[in-house]
């Protein structure tokens, strides 16, 4: 039976995998995956003004500080890259560590005032996070970090539901969306926005580290598994929850970081589908890749023998023991490559000498159009047994 | 005349994740002549050279140069590679370019010295950029580019040349520069072999032809080979020249 | 101020000494390697690597019960190789991109060393403060023997380079080319990003992990507004690198009384600010004023031009005109008048009459042969 405090900390924790999984499937699209790690610290200054002025973490006015504080981080990169005279991951790397660093000792000539820790702002402790509650005429409506990122997820998916086809279309096709009237521009500097906000009311919860985290690892894996942006954010949203959730009973076994713990997961994850996805899993793309050589094998031995036959009879250049001199390939695999191709009843060997089934002609006829169109009757035929004709 | 072929490739096969790029390619290509490539985009006329100098690796197939393996023959090949290959923005000059053309004869931790160093001038002054010689590249119009690499080349000193697009968006002057070093080459007895785009000068600077489009459709003199039967085989589409066989 | 006490002290005191050279050291070898990882496009691997070095140190922790720091050090490398393997390894295996794998990895290794973090500090000789170095750098507690570690390893890294010198810079330009000249491109690449670890890992004691990008960035950024020579620009890059390391520690332990990372960063960047807007050539302000030199030489010629129609309609060359009439004239101002006047281009006289000299003429008759002042 679960203690009220561990479902809400589980609930903030649904809600910040949630909002930061979503943005961040577009930021993974559109090769800027690190600007979240620069927004993430670069922020820091924002969050200090913020605080210094309002004295209050969880304040709208020091969420929206911060959050401007972000998006002004992305457009000083794009000046700096418009200049030339460095590139754009330069630029990156460049001014989220001055702004960071403004950020750190603004802190510390104001340790006085402060209440924040430069530790807890980049590590974050969900755990603490019940703590802070939300108060309204003396009834205790909940942790106000549950409020928050409450309501930041609505943001995100109004943001994402509302403009769906223009994020869409400004995300692949740049072009195509500017001549339609979509106004790239505005709509990245919303995201920005939008991943600013994220990322902010995040940070109380669970720190910098894990916001990067929760962004990007979701997204690359769903990346994965589907090519349907839709599905990308379904997956995503769902790996990040099963993250956080998993992340969280891990930290409470291992009595560790709640934070670090989901970051993990959200990597664990990533390298489970890395490894074991059913089309683009790295096993299963090196038992395709072990399948397509040899099939591929044994069409160059194919096109050889038929380039060989018929008009241009060449009996030595037909003869088993001949490959090797040209092919270059050894003496095993050429005797695997030989034996697959007869076994498959692509070519017949009488007297040392390989010649082509009718088969075999029809696979040379397959293997030419697979280069020259995409469309072959012979396909259809030799589709099922030789994975090298499916597409 | 030579009966040993500058170039002998047998049975090469090429892919880029399992799709053929190359395939079955036989060519044998004789000493002494300038030799244009041509084929549609993405025939695989690139990733010809590259085998050739063992940037890229092949699935199958025998390549000699001058009748040794690239590995004995590296001295005596010079290469020009397409010029969109680099960043032109990177930190050095043109004379700096053209030194690395001279690396590989050094060796290891060798650095290039007052001999290298005069045969650098001499190729730059060949390409008309003696004047160039301590400029930032990128400060160079796209032509001249071409031309730092040419040099590059020349300073390789080597009997057989591979070229990769050399004309390609140059200016006129550059066209001039390149096609009078490649009569040069020629005229001292040296193979050239270029990947060419235009269809239309091949006849004006070649005079031999290898047509390629995953596999090689043809290969041998221009006045043999260079034919609208051939040519619609390569592109699949009807070719008229203007030029009489 | 206070921090000036620093330059002083380096020359009498010892510990201010050690700290010095410390950060000096530390400041050239993340300028040398940064210059190579910025012309590789690999500038944020400092930024990936230095987060991902943590769980290296926790376990090297964990393992060795010390905190030694040639340990911790060794840790942090491997940790941040194996990082640095596996983020090569997604991009070369996946459709996923470089900035993806390197934000990914950054994450999930650093969220590990938390893990492993906090779990140490469950047992008994743990100590938080080894964190809070990690995160924003100390170059103030740097002891003589970290300095002469940090010294050979710094110096074996600089002469590797220097040997190397033409296969890397071959390399880093041209990888293709240096592969048809026989160079095993293969191993000078893992060869390079290791030291590129190595250095990255180094420059972690000054500046911490999140300021880590920025140490191996900026100092090549700035070098390379100066010159266009890669050998000069890898000799800026460490002095720029010296430099910042050793003014941040100045004004961080002399003056302000925070970590030397945001220190050090912040004099970085400055020195960047500084190289973009005032190096000669490339920089914002000589472009600026280039732009302008060029767009009131057009202005001027296009005046000379018309001033030749105005001159060619009449019979005489030396007929005179009124001042009045260059008026209408579009970008005119009389501060041309005496510009052309000190060309000897144009004559005056005193009832501000004009009329084309000789060489005035032939100075339009130029600008129109080479396609109008337009």
């Amino acid at each position: 039976m679960m203690t009220g405090i561990q479902i809400e900390i589980q609930v903030i924790a649904i809600l910040v995998a949630v909002s930061c999984a979503l943005p961040g499937v577009f930021l993974v699209l559109r090769k800027m995956a690190m600007i979240s790690d620069a927004i993430s610290h670069a922020i820091l200054p924002g969050i200090v003004v913020g605080f210094l002025i309002t004295n209050s973490i969880s304040s709208p006015l020091l969420i929206f500080l911060a959050a401007i504080t972000g998006v002004v981080t992305v457009a000083i990169v794009e000046l700096i890259s418009k200049t030339n005279l460095v590139k754009e991951d330069a630029a990156i790397g460049l001014v989220f560590p001055m702004l960071f660093s403004i950020g750190v000792i603004l802190i510390s000539k104001n340790t006085g005032n402060m209440h924040i820790d430069t530790d807890t702002v980049l590590l974050g402790e969900l755990a603490f996070a019940p703590f802070n509650r939300f108060v309204v005429s003396g009834i205790d409506l909940g942790p106000t970090g549950a409020w928050v990122m409450g309501a930041i997820l609505l943001l995100n998916l109004v943001f994402i539901a509302v403009f769906f086809k223009e994020l869409k279309l400004s995300t692949f096709d740049v072009g195509l969306a500017a001549s339609l009237g979509f106004m790239p521009g505005v709509l990245h500097y919303a995201l920005m926005s939008i991943v600013s906000i994220t990322t902010v009311g995040a940070f109380d919860s669970v720190g910098a580290i894990l916001v990067v985290a929760l962004m990007i690892a979701p997204a690359a894996t769903a990346y994965l598994i589907t090519d349907d942006l839709k599905l990308m954010l379904i997956y995503a949203a769902i790996i990040a929850m099963f993250s956080a959730i998993a992340g969280y009973w891990m930290a409470k076994l291992m009595d560790a970081s709640i934070a670090g713990s989901m970051a993990f997961m959200c990597g664990f994850v990533f390298l489970l589908v890395y490894l074991f996805a059913p089309v683009r899993g790295l096993l299963s793309v090196y038992n395709r890749r072990k399948r397509q050589k040899s099939e591929f094998a044994q069409m160059t031995l194919l096109i050889h023998i038929h380039n060989h036959s018929g008009e241009n009879d060449d009996i030595e250049e037909r003869r088993a023991s001949h490959l090797k001199k040209h092919f270059l390939w050894d003496e095993l695999f050429i005797k695997k490559i030989v034996r697959q191709a007869l076994s498959a009843g692509l070519l017949t060997e009488k007297q040392e000498l390989l010649s082509l089934t009718e088969k075999g002609d029809q696979f040379i006829d397959a293997a030419n159009a697979l280069f020259t169109s995409k469309h072959h009757p012979g396909f259809e035929a030799l589709r099922k047994e030789f994975i090298i004709f499916s597409d | 005349m030579n009966s040993k072929p500058a170039l002998e490739i047998n049975d090469l096969t090429v892919a880029y994740k399992f799709k053929p790029v190359l395939w079955d390619i036989d060519l044998d290509v004789p000493e002494g002549v300038m030799m244009a490539i041509v084929g549609p985009n993405g025939a695989g006329k690139s990733t010809l050279i590259k085998s050739i100098l063992e940037i890229v690796k092949p699935i199958a197939g025998d390549i000699k140069i001058l009748g040794k393996s690239y590995r004995n023959a590296r001295s005596e090949v010079g290469y020009v590679p397409q010029k969109g290959s680099v960043d032109w923005d990177f930190p050095t000059t043109v004379k700096d370019v053209v030194l690395m053309g001279t690396y590989g004869n050094l060796g290891w931790i060798r650095r290039p010295g007052r001999l290298q160093k005069v045969e650098a001038e001499k190729a730059l002054k060949k390409v008309g950029l003696s004047d160039f010689s301590h400029r930032q590249i990128s400060q160079l119009s796209g032509g001249q580019q071409q031309r730092v690499f040419l040099a590059r080349a020349l300073v390789q000193d080597a009997n057989i040349y591979f070229m990769d697009e050399p004309f390609q968006g140059v200016d006129a002057t550059t066209e001039k520069a390149i096609i009078n070093i490649l009569k040069e080459l020629r005229q001292r007895g040296k193979t050239v072999i270029v990947v060419h785009h235009d269809l239309q000068t091949v006849t004006d600077y070649f005079d031999w032809v290898t047509l390629l489009n995953v596999k090689k459709i043809a290969s041998g003199p221009c006045t043999e080979v260079f034919n609208e039967k051939n040519l619609e085989l390569t592109y699949g589409a009807k070719f008229t020249l203007a030029v009489d066989q | 101020m206070e921090f000036i006490n620093f330059f002083i002290d380096l020359f009498s005191d010892y510990t201010t000494r050690i700290i010095g050279i410390g950060t000096a050291l530390l400041g050239i070898v993340s300028g040398v390697l940064g210059a190579y990882a910025t012309l590789k496009k690999q500038s944020l691997l400092g930024d990936a690597v230095a987060h991902a070095a943590l769980p290296g140190i926790a376990i090297a922790f964990l393992i060795t019960g010390t905190k030694n720091p040639i340990i911790f050090f060794a840790g942090a490398a491997l940790s941040g190789w194996l990082a640095t393997l596996w983020i090569m390894g997604i991009t070369r295996n996946t459709r996923i991109k470089t900035d993806t794998a390197l934000g990914m990895i950054l994450a999930v290794f650093f969220g590990i060393g938390l893990v492993l973090l906090t779990y140490i500090q469950k047992l008994p000789n743990a100590n938080q403060a080894g964190l809070e170095t990690f995160l924003f750098g100390q170059a103030a507690t740097l002891l003589k023997s970290d300095v002469i570690a940090m010294g050979i390893i710094g110096f074996g890294t600089i002469v590797i380079i220097i040997l190397l010198w033409k296969e890397f810079k071959l390399f880093t330009f041209d990888p293709q080319f240096a592969k048809s000249l026989g160079y095993n491109t293969r191993f000078l690449d893992i060869l390079l990003t290791s030291l590129i670890v190595l250095a990255i890992v180094l420059g972690l004691q000054a500046v911490g992990v999140v300021l880590m990008s920025a140490m191996l960035i900026a100092p090549a950024a700035a070098a390379r507004q100066w010159t266009d020579r890669l050998d000069r620009m890898v000799i800026l890059s460490a002095a720029f690198g010296a430099l910042s390391g050793l003014t941040g520690t100045a004004i961080s332990s002399y003056g302000a009384n925070i970590s030397t990372g945001p220190t050090i960063i912040l004099s970085s960047v400055s020195i960047v600010i500084f190289s973009f807007l005032f190096a000669p050539g490339r920089g914002l302000v000589a472009k600026f004023l280039m732009r302008e030199k060029n767009r009131r030489n057009l202005a001027l010629n296009k005046v000379i031009s018309e001033m030749y129609e105005i001159c060619s309609s009449h019979d005489s060359p030396t007929h005179q005109h009124s001042v009045a009439i260059l008026k209408t004239l579009p970008g005119f101002s009389y501060r041309m008048i005496r510009q052309l006047k000190e060309k000897d281009l144009v004559e005056v006289d005193s009832e501000k009459q004009w009329h084309m000299t000789a060489k005035g003429i032939k100075a339009a008759k130029q600008i129109k042969d080479l396609g109008g002042a337009e």
